[in-house]
Formats: structure tokens, C-alpha cells, sequence
């Protein structure tokens, strides 16, 4: 190793000294190459010479504009830029050294939450709101970027604007429309739309909806039924409440007391519910709904997919007899329907770490990248591409078109709260202890809020 | 301008500095534990017991102007390279706080491509799930510095039980575009204390395997023959093209034991993953037997073929076999060994669960000792399940007496015993053919005896065996595919691999998952989403089966209802390593 290092260390004298003569290369145009850090491939970049060097390419017209963007942005900034696949490991390390050193390795990172929530908080993600106008679109329309708010005043983590990654991971509150009907229940839609659906219109309407339907002395019809994960989350969001949204929990809360004394109460004070499966992972719990015995679910598109609800390629015909209707979730006393978030992040984003050179010319070819489509969303969000969002959750094409919209709207106000993932490192955690009435809201929050503390506290670094 | 040329200046100063500074260090250059200098690496070796285990090549050469360990990928898996720590380090090993290496990667082709990987200790008698990440992501840093501090809450410390650290690649952007793997070359690993203090090592320790380290061969598909088995003198080392055959004459003991029920197993690598025989002075004529047909293991590194299906090609009259045996396959091939000997019945088992206490009761000849069974242990013998023993005893024979069973003491596999001298297997349905079809009836204890003293290392109860499984076809495209527990990743099978499950037909899947467990998902079967396989899963951590009858059974007996997806599952984290559509063998 010695000898390498001597000769190493003469070679980087010579080509020091030889970049200090030249120092005429500094006044001449050359483009400036952009570094984009991925851990899978992504086509096309400067490096690319044929829309074939995509494996995946198609003949599309979106294959041709994403090809064709990228001259169009070189010309434009006078830059190239080149997609560098470092694995996750390597993308993890960059972030960790190179930025925290001032020389980041890459312009921009692609990183998911657990890299970068981290980066934003630590200040290895630049805030965008310090370097770009306000007009931005990422800071303004959001047409194209729109970035994840930490809720710190700070703009670090982008995402690109695609219709699926608003739908996607939406859970919308669904509801058995002919078992409304069938009670005379108004259309929850239009109380939502008139700002009055709210949680105890929601127990007032579960109330209705738990019957003994044969009259055998035994409650066999439930006004509310539901997967425990998928109910704590929308039950908080619901109410305006976090509990890892930050660097300190918010399980003590009392708006997320109220949460979970909604849910306590739904089991154990109303009597609403469908009794609850022990131990459950989901499977049996997000489906019986199926049944068509229950008035409310948390629903979701790949739920009703699940069992071709509603035949959505066509293969095996309607599965249900009932329509199912989205809604947005009751608004709890806490919460406001104006400002009340409705979908968990989650996914992957970017972020311009700190110590980028002239990081506003970075983030401007990265959004015109990112707007390959020249704003015609359609070409985006292709029919082709979106139709099994629509297809799947209804048989009624009105009712497909209005069911998107709702999950269109949920998605599109989310919240970053990453207690979920926290979950595991609680012990003892497990809101059947609510479900089953074995421990109160109180003691709940009690129990398990230092053990949450110390989970974000890992986790934020 | 000004500005940009006193920069530029101000560079050159500032690298003079840095230099100048480095040169100093040249003087005083940090020791580190292992260099390769002195060429030594008995130290290390390559770890095969994971199913994605790649039968890497090792070698110290010149490497970035010095000696390196070069870890050469031999089959597109993954590399494990083992360093016995405590071989290297002794009593110091214990003190290990932190770990370092230069990583450096070269890439056939002259292109640089990421690539990462882990580091971990080995903890009881596998590899720790606590792995610390290690990558070279870029050309302009390779090679690089890859640091790892342990966690002694975590147990990472260095001991007799946990002697080894583990370097993997795992990611190999290279090979995942379609170019040849990447080399990887390990170079002045530094183990300190907790005070930074270098550790010396001693390089020119040997390697020591640890309990569990070298596994077992993988014997999937394949019978296990007994410790008597003649091997075939002269053939170790063979080696020819594809389409070639080489070989040498049978000898005397080894036709002797080549009677009807004998099994040839050859060891062997070939390029095709493929091995036969050709018998060329065969009265019936120059004969290949079992071209590429023959028995073979999931890691293409042991094939069988029995007596009967060489007496189908050359008939039943040994003599007119010819005196040579060769072997051939459709790729360049080499062979480490063939033997021939009788199979013992043992099978491969899955779902193994323990039974503590057994482990280390001892006794004289016709003597017996065992334990209580619990509630639960007593459960897991249902239909199909075996009870697996691991054993040394004088007399090479082990069996089970159930002393309180209703019908009267018991022996149970004493007749006609399934075991080779180390391992013997009792099945429910012997237990059940002895003691009555009731379990309720079998009485609680469970005990050990042979025919001669005896000793018992293990014994552990199966929830069923794998099948032995013929023509197998992997299905690549689901090669890598993980995901997190409870959630499903798969692809659309293609019409030709749909024709594959047939009555009969066998999924296996070669796999890793934090819980252990490994089933299919049918996601667009017509009678709905449909896991199979998840209840009592027949899969050993590294290995699952599902049956075509299995999925039948959840949805339907129409395959083309079964939609033409094919996902994976676990209830931990996982990640798939192959899928395979084969034929049951029985």
C-alpha cells in the first residue's frame, strides 16, 4: 500500500498543479453535470443515446417525451445530468458522510422516510424555502413537486406529483349505500359537503345501523366494522392528532386521547361494532364487510380488489350485491374539516442536500425533468394508467368517478406520522387492549408513552 | 478571473498541505490487524449454508499496489466470505469494539457498478440478523473504507461461540444489468478495542468451523445413502467440455455394491448445472444414462442415478455393463466424487422443532432415556410428522421406546431402523402401526436406545418431509423479489410455466425470512385471494414446498382459475432466492 500512496500522492500534485494552470477552463461554458443518487435505474438521462437503452421501453408516447425531456433541459440550463444507481447502502452512506462532510457526492438523493426524515431533520436536506422564490411550484401550485410538511415550517423532502402516488395508500371510510338506504340515513357525502359529518353523527348513524335483523334476540347487523391499524390511523387524522410526527410523541396528547376514547367507546360504550377477531393480521377483519352486514369500513382500492369486489377486470363479475361508497372520515372534536389530513406518507422522495452549488438551477432541472409531460396530466395520469384506480372500488361508472374523487382528496392532504413503524419497538403495544375494553384510553397514552418517546427519539437520530 | 485564479491558487496550496501532511503519515503509517502481505488466508473461508450461497473462489493477489483477498463470485449468488476473529485474535477477539476494511470492487467489463453488501458475526449457530451495511458506490471511491462499530447490547462480541465475522455482496449493480459479477478484494481489515487501539492478529491462524457452520450438503431431491457407500477411486478430479465425457474403470468394490437399489451419486460442478453417466462398453452399446434427467439437488451440485435406470438402458445383467463408467454434461464439468452405495430411507425434513432436554442423554447398549413430551410437543405428532434424532452410538443403530403407552412398552423403528450411524428418523405412522392410531395413547415419555452405548445431540420433531422433486424449472423473473412480513410479491406466469402444475407438479422455493416460514399467494384466483401453503407451512428456512394438490385444495381443481399470478409470502421480512416448478419424484 505504501508505495501506491506515494504514487498516488505525486500523480494528485501533478493534476492539481495542472487544473491551477488551466485555470482558462474556469471562464469557459462547459455544462455543468447534475448527479441525481437513485438505488434502481431510472431512464433517460445525458447518458442515454436511444429510447431503447431503456429496458422497459414501450413505444409510448410517455417513453418519447421522457427521452425527449432531457435534451429539451440541457439546452435549456446548458447542464447535463446523470441518474447514478449507488444501492441502497451506498445511498444511505452518501447521504451520512458526504453531506455531513459539506461535499455532497450527488445533487440530489432519492431517499425514503427512514433516510430521509433524518436528513431533513439534521440539516443535511436543504430547505427549499431558502432558496427559491415563492412562486416555486414545489412552494406554490404543486402541480408538478409537492413536499412533505414536518411540520416545521421547512420544505426539504419533494415528491414528484403523479396521480397514482396520490390515490395509492388512500383508505377511505366506506359505506354499504342500499344499507343506508334501507334506514333512511341521508348520504353521508352530503352532510361532508355541508360540514356536518362529523364523529357523532357518525355513532348516531352506527346506532341506526346495529339491528337484530331476525328478531332472534341477537345483534347480526353492525354499524361499524374495521382492520385495528386501519381505524387508529383515520381516527387520528380525523381528530387533528399525531403520535410520531415529530421529535416529541404526541400519544399523550389530548387529541389523541380522544382518538382512542372514540375508538374505547365505538366497542365497549356504543355497542357498534362488529365483535373483533383476536389477534387478526388484517385478514379476516378488512373484509368481512363482505358479508353485507356492516354499515361503515375502512376501505381501500386494493381491498375491494382483493376479492374482485366488483369485477374490475372483468374476469369474474360482481362479487357483492351492494354498492360501496367512499367518504371522507367524520371530523372528531379536535379536528376541522378544512385542515384535517387524511393519508399517512409514506414512498419515496428527493431532497437538494445542503452544500449543493447554486442549488436553485439543481431544484429547476429536476422539476423540469420531473414535468416531462409539459403539464398535460392526461399524458400523466394516462387513462390506460389509471383505470384500475376507477374500475375497482364500484360497478357503477358514476360511482367509480366519484369514489376516485374521494380517495383523490384524501390523498391529497397527507400526514407524516410514522408511529406505525414505531409500533414494534413498544412492547406490550396492542390496541385490542382497547377493542376488548382490558385497559382504558388513560391508561393507554400511560403505558406505552415513554416507550414511544424513546422509539422516535432512535428513530430522528 | 482575479477571483477564479486565486481560488484555483488557493487549491494548489491547500492540496500541498494535504500532501505534505499525508507524507507524513507515509512515516507513520496505522498498523492495521491483517494486510495479506504475508499472503496467509487459512483464516478464511467460504460460508455455504444459506440457500443463496455462491461456492465462491478465494485467493490473496496483487491488488491496488498490495496484497488483497480477492472473493471471486463462481455461480451469480451471493458471496459469504467467514474470518475466524478469535483464530485471528485469540483472548483480544472478545475486545473487538469496532471493525474496518478497504472494500474495493473490479468489474469484468472495465465499467464501474455499485455494489453493497453486509457485514455480521455469527451468533447461535447461524448469522446474526444485526448486519451492518458496507458499500462502494462510486468509481471515483473505489476502492473505500467500509466502518463497522459493534453493539454489545445487541451481542455482538466476539467468543468461542461467536467466533466468525461474515462479509457479504449482495448487491451487484453490475450483474443485475446483465454484465458478469463483480470482484470483490478485502484488504487491511483493522479490528480495534473500545479505546481505538489496533489489535494485532496472528494470520497465520486456521480456520475452525464452528457447530453449524459447514451445514449439511444440500441433499433436496436427493436420498441419503449409508456410511458404507464405495466411493469410485479416480474419479476426483475429472474434468472435460461440454459434451465430453472422461471417467475410469469400476473397481471390484465398487461393482460390488452396485446391486439392484444401489444409488451412484457424483459431486460435481458444470457449467449447464447438469451431470449423467455414460457407460461406453455397454454391451448394448456406447449408453448415456439419465442425460440431463438424472436426480439433482436445487444447488446443481450432486446428482443421483440408480441401479434400475442404468438397468433400463444396459438391461439387468451387470456384466454386460462394461467395466468404465464416465460422466458427461451439456456444459464443462468437473467432479469432486462418485460413490455407490444403498439409500437409508432418511428423508429431508421440514417445520423442525426441538425437543430441549434430549440433547446429551447418554447410555449403555439396550438401555433407554428420554424426557416427558409437553402439551405442545405432544401436538406437533400428527399425520405425516417425523421425529428426527441426532446421534453417535457404537453399534451405528438409534430408535425410540415410548415406555407408557397404552398397548405396553414400546420400541418403535428398531426393526429394519432408518438411520445412517448419525441421524435416524422415526415416522408418526410407525409410532401409530405399534402403538395404535390414538396419540391420546402413546403415553408421555419418549426415550432413546440402540443396540450399542449411545449418545443423543439432538432430537427434534418435523412437521413432514420434502418431496423429492425431477425437472425442475426455475422461474427467474422471481429471483430477488422481498418484501416485508404479511406482504406478497410475485409475478405473471408465463402459459408454459402455467403447463407445469400438473397433478403432482411441486413449487419449491428457495428463500430466506425472519420468521422462517414461506407460502404462495394466488392474488386473481377465481375463488378469491388465496394464500396456500401458510397453514403448517413444509419449509426449513432456507427451503419451501408447496404441492399442486395444496393449491387445488384452496382453489379449485381448474387451473386455469387459479389466475396466472404466483406471489411469495412469509410472516416476517423475506426475500426469494429461486422459485422452481418441478415433478414429484415418488
Amino acid at each position: 500500500m505504501k508505495r501506491f500512496t506515494k504514487i498516488l500522492a505525486a500523480v494528485l500534485v501533478v493534476a492539481f498543479m495542472f487544473s491551477a494552470l488551466s485555470v482558462g477552463a474556469f471562464a469557459s461554458d462547459e455544462p455543468r453535470t447534475i448527479t441525481i443518487g437513485t438505488w434502481w435505474d431510472i431512464y433517460y438521462d445525458s447518458t442515454h443515446t436511444a429510447l431503447e437503452d431503456d429496458p422497459s421501453y414501450t413505444g409510448s408516447l410517455s417513453d418519447q417525451m421522457r427521452f425527449d425531456v432531457v435534451k429539451a433541459v440541457e439546452e435549456k440550463y446548458n447542464v447535463k445530468f446523470q441518474y447514478v444507481n449507488l444501492t441502497y447502502t451506498g445511498i444511505t452512506e452518501s447521504i451520512n458522510t458526504s453531506i455531513l462532510a459539506g461535499t455532497p457526492e450527488c445533487d440530489v438523493y432519492l431517499c425514503d422516510l427512514s433516510m430521509g426524515i433524518p436528513a431533513a431533520v439534521n440539516g443535511l436536506a436543504l430547505d427549499l424555502k431558502t432558496v427559491l422564490p415563492e412562486d416555486a411550484d414545489v412552494l406554490s401550485d404543486q402541480t408538478v413537486l409537492n413536499y412533505l410538511d414536518l411540520g416545521d415550517g421547512k420544505a426539504c423532502l419533494m415528491k414528484q406529483v403523479l396521480g397514482q402516488n396520490v390515490v395509492e395508500a388512500t383508505s377511505p371510510l366506506a359505506f354499504n349505500k342500499q344499507m343506508l338506504e334501507d334506514n333512511n340515513l341521508e348520504d353521508p357525502r352530503d352532510l361532508y359537503a355541508r360540514g356536518e359529518w362529523t364523529w357523532d353523527k357518525f355513532v348516531e348513524y352506527c346506532q341506526t345501523l346495529t339491528q337484530d335483523t331476525d328478531g332472534d334476540g341477537v345483534i347480526d347487523q353492525y354499524g361499524f366494522t374495521g382492520y385495528k391499524e386501519d381505524v387508529l390511523s383515520n381516527l387520528l387524522m380525523s381528530n387533528g392528532a399525531t403520535i410520531a410526527a415529530g421529535t416529541e410523541e404526541g400519544l399523550s396528547s389530548a387529541a389523541t386521547g380522544e382518538a382512542l376514547q372514540f375508538y374505547y367507546d365505538l366497542y365497549n360504550t356504543y355497542n357498534v361494532c362488529e365483535p373483533y377477531v383476536e389477534q387478526d393480521n388484517g385478514d379476516v377483519m378488512r373484509f368481512t364487510y363482505r358479508n353485507g352486514n356492516i354499515g361503515f369500513w375502512p376501505s381501500a382500492a386494493w381491498i375491494a380488489s382483493t376479492n374482485a369486489d366488483y369485477d374490475w377486470d372483468g374476469s369474474v363479475g360482481s362479487t357483492l350485491e351492494f354498492d360501496t361508497v367512499f367518504v371522507q372520515w367524520p371530523t372528531g372534536p379536535s379536528g376541522d374539516q378544512e385542515t384535517n389530513k387524511a393519508k399517512l406518507t409514506a414512498g419515496s422522495f428527493w431532497f437538494i442536500p445542503n452544500g449543493v452549488e447554486d442549488p436553485e438551477l439543481v431544484y429547476n432541472v429536476f422539476e423540469a425533468l420531473s414535468n416531462w409531460y409539459n403539464d398535460d396530466v392526461s399524458i400523466r395520469d394516462d387513462v390506460e394508467t389509471m383505470w384500475w384506480w376507477y374500475a375497482t372500488t364500484a360497478s357503477d361508472p358514476d360511482l367509480q368517478v366519484e369514489n376516485y374523487d374521494v380517495m383523490f382528496d384524501l390523498g391529497s392532504r397527507e400526514q407524516f406520522d410514522v408511529y406505525q413503524s414505531l409500533e414494534a419497538q413498544v412492547d406490550g403495544w396492542d390496541l385490542e387492549q382497547l377493542i376488548f375494553g382490558t385497559m382504558t384510553a388513560a391508561q393507554y397514552q400511560e403505558t406505552y408513552r415513554q416507550q414511544f418517546q424513546a422509539a422516535i427519539d432512535s428513530y430522528f437520530g | 478571473m482575479k477571483a477564479k485564479r486565486m481560488l484555483a491558487l488557493l487549491m494548489v496550496m491547500l492540496m500541498c498541505v494535504g500532501i505534505f501532511g499525508s507524507a507524513a503519515a507515509w512515516a507513520d503509517e496505522a498498523p492495521v490487524s491483517v494486510d495479506f502481505e504475508d499472503g496467509n488466508m487459512g483464516f478464511v473461508s467460504v460460508y455455504s449454508g444459506m440457500a443463496n450461497a455462491d461456492a465462491c473462489a478465494l485467493e490473496v493477489v496483487d491488488y491496488n499496489g498490495s496484497k488483497a483477498l480477492q472473493i471471486t463470485n463462481g455461480s451469480g449468488k451471493v458471496p459469504y466470505v467467514a474470518f475466524d476473529v478469535v483464530g485471528l485474535l485469540g483472548d483480544k477477539a472478545a475486545d473487538v469494539a469496532s471493525i474496518d476494511m478497504t472494500m474495493g470492487i473490479v468489474n469484468p467489463d472495465g465499467k464501474f457498478y455499485a455494489c453493497s453488501g453486509n457485514v455480521m458475526l455469527w451468533m447461535d449457530g447461524g448469522l446474526s440478523s444485526e448486519k451492518h451495511g458496507w458499500s462502494v458506490y462510486l468509481e471515483a471511491k473505489n476502492p473505500k473504507s467500509a466502518p463497522v462499530t459493534l453493539d454489545p447490547a445487541k451481542g455482538e462480541v466476539f467468543s468461542a461461540e461467536q467466533p466468525l465475522m461474515i462479509v457479504t455482496l449482495e448487491v451487484d449493480n453490475g450483474a443485475t444489468a446483465g454484465e458478469a459479477n463483480a470482484v470483490l478484494y478485502i484488504d487491511d481489515i483493522i479490528f480495534k478495542d473500545a479505546d481505538g487501539n489496533v489489535i494485532p492478529a496472528d494470520t497465520t491462524a486456521s480456520f475452525t468451523a464452528p457447530d453449524g457452520f459447514g451445514g449439511s450438503k444440500d441433499m433436496s431431491n436427493l436420498q441419503y445413502l449409508g456410511a458404507d457407500a464405495v466411493e469410485l477411486e479416480g474419479m476426483a478430479g475429472k474434468a472435460a467440455g461440454a459434451w465430453t465425457q472422461d471417467g475410469v474403470d469400476m473397481t471390484e468394490e465398487f461393482l460390488a455394491a452396485l446391486v439392484p437399489g444401489a444409488v451412484i451419486e457424483i459431486e460435481y460442478s458444470s457449467e449447464a448445472g447438469d451431470m449423467w453417466i455414460v457407460m461406453p462398453d455397454a454391451s448394448v452399446g456406447w449408453s448415456r444414462v439419465e442425460q440431463q434427467t438424472a436426480a439433482t439437488n436445487l444447488s446443481k451440485n450432486i446428482c443421483q442415478i440408480t441401479y434400475e435406470q442404468i438397468a433400463a438402458v444396459c438391461g439387468d445383467d451387470v456384466s454386460a455393463w462394461g467395466a468404465r463408467l464416465q460422466c458427461e454434461a451439456s456444459g464443462a464439468w468437473e467432479v469432486y466424487g462418485v460413490k455407490v452405495g444403498q439409500p437409508t430411507g432418511l428423508k429431508n425434513l421440514a417445520g423442525k422443532t426441538e425437543i430441549p432436554g434430549m440433547a446429551g442423554k447418554a447410555a449403555g447398549a439396550w438401555t433407554q432415556d428420554g424426557v416427558e413430551l409437553t402439551e405442545e410437543q405432544l401436538a406437533l405428532l400428527v399425520p405425516g410428522s417425523v421425529i428426527e434424532i441426532s446421534y453417535a452410538s457404537e453399534t451405528g443403530d438409534m430408535w425410540i421406546v415410548m415406555p407408557d403407552a397404552s398397548v405396553g412398552w414400546s420400541r418403535v423403528g428398531d426393526q429394519a431402523p432408518v438411520c445412517d450411524g448419525s441421524v435416524a428418523q422415526v415416522t408418526y405412522e410407525q409410532i401409530a402401526a405399534v402403538c395404535g392410531d390414538d396419540p391420546s395413547t402413546w403415553g408421555t415419555r419418549i426415550q432413546c436406545e440402540s443396540s450399542g452405548a449411545w449418545e443423543v445431540y439432538g432430537v427434534s420433531i418435523c412437521s413432514g418431509a420434502f418431496k423429492s422433486v425431477k425437472g425442475n424449472v426455475e422461474i427467474p423473473e422471481m429471483a430477488g423479489k422481498a418484501a416485508d412480513a404479511w406482504t406478497q410479491d410475485g409475478v405473471e406466469l408465463t402459459e408454459e410455466q402455467l403447463a407445469l402444475l400438473v397433478p403432482g407438479s411441486v413449487i419449491t422455493i428457495q428463500y430466506q425470512s425472519d420468521t422462517g416460514d414461506m407460502w404462495i399467494v394466488m392474488p386473481d384466483a377465481s375463488a378469491g385471494w388465496s394464500r396456500v401453503g401458510n397453514e403448517a407451512p413444509v419449509c426449513d428456512g432456507s427451503m419451501a414446498q408447496v404441492t399442486y394438490e395444496q393449491i387445488a385444495a384452496v382453489c379449485g381443481d381448474d387451473v386455469s382459475a387459479w389466475g396466472t399470478r404466483l406471489q411469495c409470502e412469509a410472516s416476517g421480512a423475506w426475500e426469494v432466492f429461486s422459485v422452481s416448478i418441478g415433478t414429484a419424484a415418488e
